[in-house]
């Protein structure tokens, strides 16, 4: 497996891709045309306008639950590859998972004494 | 017909250009954030091109510790762009103007 | 399964277990029991202090699968920042309180980011290292935005976030083609394969590539020029007691991750990188002095002052001999007392909204409260590195490691640039000595952050006049080092 030499190939490629990237950017910044406008500054660039301007007003109880949906689907993902191995690593496998699981728990349970749970 | 070592690489190390370049010339702050993301799964991408390569479940492994880890960045940081919306009204990186340069 | 010691990571085992208290009885608790936060953070650091202590030393076994070492190296650096840590806590309580800060959520994160540290110097693995560095990154970004409701503080948190999160973003990708190069990110593992790859012709481009971007995220990280633009900003903005803690505590972290990569990893490529970090040596330091010279903002005139003392622990990585090692752990602990006792004053000073850290507020304060402006006036004394203070021994130690490798032209530009250095900091002791005050003013000295400066100033000395025993300690935990 001639590793290195198919690396520099590589690398020579990046180099090109970010030269490239460089160019077209470079280039439509300098001879496009420039029309500044709210929609453009969007974070949505979807082409769409927005119907209604946001107000300063927006309720973060979407984001609340949202986030902790994020956090802690994400830490469960841990608990695919033990499950895997489950049986090999044994009872001290299992003590650990479930030292893992109770630091999880206690993220929740501060979310819920901080009434991030509830809705109203 | 398995995809080779190289195309994946090459595509991790775009991905890691557009990302970066990204943050750089971009003024939304949502969408800079999008953009270390894109750097975050150009590296994981680049895990897993060669974890397969090498038949190693390390890189694998890897992988998911960055997932969570991005996932905590995620939360702070649109946590604390929500404060500064609250506070500034803006999303804009060119408004952060507060202190002098 | 055998080399899982749990004693090798006792003192972040008690640092988390105490930031998962106090983060959880925080709400139980409420807001009439807020000084007991501060009391169990305290407990946890000092504990941890202990437990550092009795973590059996032993340089060359490596714990956990190879991702842990309990080095004299790793023991030095999680005594300092559990005391970073006590320090922090005393010297913040009357902040908190006199701002109305959540107090437990601040702790927790506070035991976090010191769990995060310590990750990053106890590991042998860039994994591992990468995680620390995320623990206490993200710790520190919500710490400095922790002032919800100011503005300054919300972008400095912003700011702070970005370009910590592109830098790691950066120093990850590095790190995954370093594994494809060596084909494991354990430190043991890339030695074996840096060795094995320095013999051959061809320039093993995809590690050189790694290599380059874990550099180039470090810097970042620790504020060295070209990557240093965002930390005047974030340290301005941030709460007083947390610029202390970003400059000292998580840039320490940083060169010490920075240090076993380049010297237990890299040994033999470092002289490809040595011409590039003296060049950012010098920069370093002297865009930082320069910058400084003109600050009104005493915050921002320490942010640039932290950036330059980045430049001159750099120095220490170029020398790359014991000297220049053992002089960097040594300015690490002397540039802690100073700062954190520097920043321990500005925060007591500070005043109801955290608003006065201007030369402005400093006027006429020299007799109105010697008790404040003498000790600042210590630790500002030792920053600019004048005789019979820490960080005269320190520079000195750092400065005579490059004449040693016969670096001249680094050690007279760092010389100047410590010279420079001296205007400002004097200059804020002017202003508090020979101008009139501008009005009476209310000032509580908490007696907690009142022992802290205390102390502070007492070791600035004690290390300063007798620097041998600390000196030998960090000779101690180099060794490793230099000795492959």
């Amino acid at each position: 497996m001639s590793f290195s030499n198919d690396i520099l190939t590589l690398m020579l490629f990046l180099a090109a891709c970010a030269g490239l990237v460089g160019f077209m950017l470079a280039f439509s910044a300098i001879l496009g045309p420039k029309k500044q406008s709210a929609i453009k500054d969007e974070p949505f660039e979807c082409g769409i306008a927005n119907v209604t301007p946001y107000s300063g007003n927006f309720s973060v109880k979407f984001y609340l639950i949202a986030l902790l949906f994020l956090l802690f689907d994400i830490e469960i993902a841990f608990l695919f590859p033990w499950a895997t191995i489950f049986k090999s690593l044994g009872l001290f496998g299992f003590i650990e998972m479930f030292v893992f699981l109770a630091v999880v728990v206690s993220g929740l349970v501060y979310a819920w004494k901080k009434g991030a749970l509830e809705w109203d | 017909m398995a995809i080779p070592l190289h195309h994946l690489l090459i595509l991790g190390g775009l991905l890691f250009c557009i990302g970066l370049v990204g943050v750089l010339l971009k003024r939304n702050l949502i969408v800079m954030f999008l953009c270390i993301e894109l750097m975050l799964n150009a590296a994981n991408l680049t895990f897993i091109a060669f974890a397969r390569q090498l038949s190693q479940m390390d890189g694998q492994v890897i992988v998911f510790f960055v997932m969570v880890l991005a996932a905590a960045e995620a939360a702070v940081g649109l946590a604390l762009v929500i404060a500064l919306y609250r506070t500034r009204q803006t999303m804009d990186a060119d408004d952060l103007n507060l202190m002098k340069l | 399964m055998s080399d899982i010691s749990f004693s090798a990571i006792l003192p972040e085992l008690i640092l988390c277990i105490f930031g998962i208290l106090v983060m959880v009885l925080g709400p139980f608790l409420g807001r009439n029991s807020r000084s007991f936060g501060g009391t169990l953070a305290l407990l946890g650091f000092a504990t941890s202090i202990v437990g550092a202590l009795l973590v059996p030393e032993s340089a060359g076994k490596l714990f956990f699968n190879g991702m842990v070492t309990t080095d004299a190296f790793s023991i030095f650096f999680r005594v300092l920042f559990a005391a970073i840590g006590v320090v922090m806590t005393l010297g913040s309580l009357n902040y908190l309180h006199r701002l109305k800060l959540p107090t437990f959520e601040y702790f927790a994160l506070l035991l976090f980011a010191s769990a995060g540290m310590n990750f990053m110097v106890l590991s042998t693995d860039l994994l591992l290292t990468f995680i620390g560095l995320e623990i206490l990154s993200i710790a520190t970004y919500v710490l400095a935005g922790i002032r919800r409701d100011d503005a300054a503080s919300n972008e400095s948190a912003i700011k702070y976030f970005f370009m910590g999160s592109f830098s790691s973003a950066i120093l990850l990708y590095g790190v995954a083609l370093i594994y494809g190069s060596a084909h494991s990110t354990s430190y043991q593992a890339i030695l074996k394969h840096a060795a094995a790859v320095n013999g051959q012709q061809q320039i093993p481009l995809l590690f050189l590539i790694g290599f380059g971007l874990i550099i180039v995220g470090f810097c970042f990280k620790v504020a060295v020029v070209p990557f240093q633009v965002w930390a005047p900003d974030v340290y301005e903005g941030a709460p007083t007691p947390i610029t202390g803690f970003l400059s000292v505590a998580s840039k320490m972290a940083g060169f010490a991750a920075l240090i076993r990569i380049l010297f237990q990893v890299l040994p033999h490529d470092l002289p490809q990188w040595v011409q590039l970090l003296v060049v950012s040596s010098i920069l370093t330091m002297w865009i930082g002095n320069l910058s400084a010279l003109t600050q009104t903002n005493i915050k921002r005139m320490l942010a640039y002052s932290s950036i330059a003392h980045a430049g001159y622990i750099l120095i220490g990585i170029v020398a790359a001999n014991q000297t220049g090692i053992t002089a960097i752990l040594y300015y690490a602990v002397a540039y802690a007392l100073m700062n954190l006792g520097a920043f321990t004053i500005i925060t007591i000073l500070s005043g109801r909204d955290d608003r006065r850290v201007t030369l402005e507020d400093y006027k006429g304060i020299g007799f109105q409260y010697p008790q404040l402006s003498f000790p600042l006036t210590i630790c500002l004394i030792s920053l600019a590195g004048i005789p019979t203070t820490a960080g005269f021994i320190g520079k000195f130690f750092l400065f005579s490691a490059a004449v040693e490798e016969k670096m001249y032209l680094l050690a007279v530009l760092a010389v100047l640039a410590a010279l420079v250095s001296v205007y400002y900091y004097l200059r804020v002791v002017v202003y508090m000595f020979m101008f009139e005050p501008d009005g009476k003013r209310e000032v509580r000295i908490h007696p907690a952050a009142g022992v802290v400066v205390l102390v502070c100033c007492l070791l600035i000395f004690w290390f300063g006049l007798f620097p041998t025993w600390l000196l030998e300690v960090s000779r101690q935990a180099v060794i490793l080092f230099l000795h492959p």
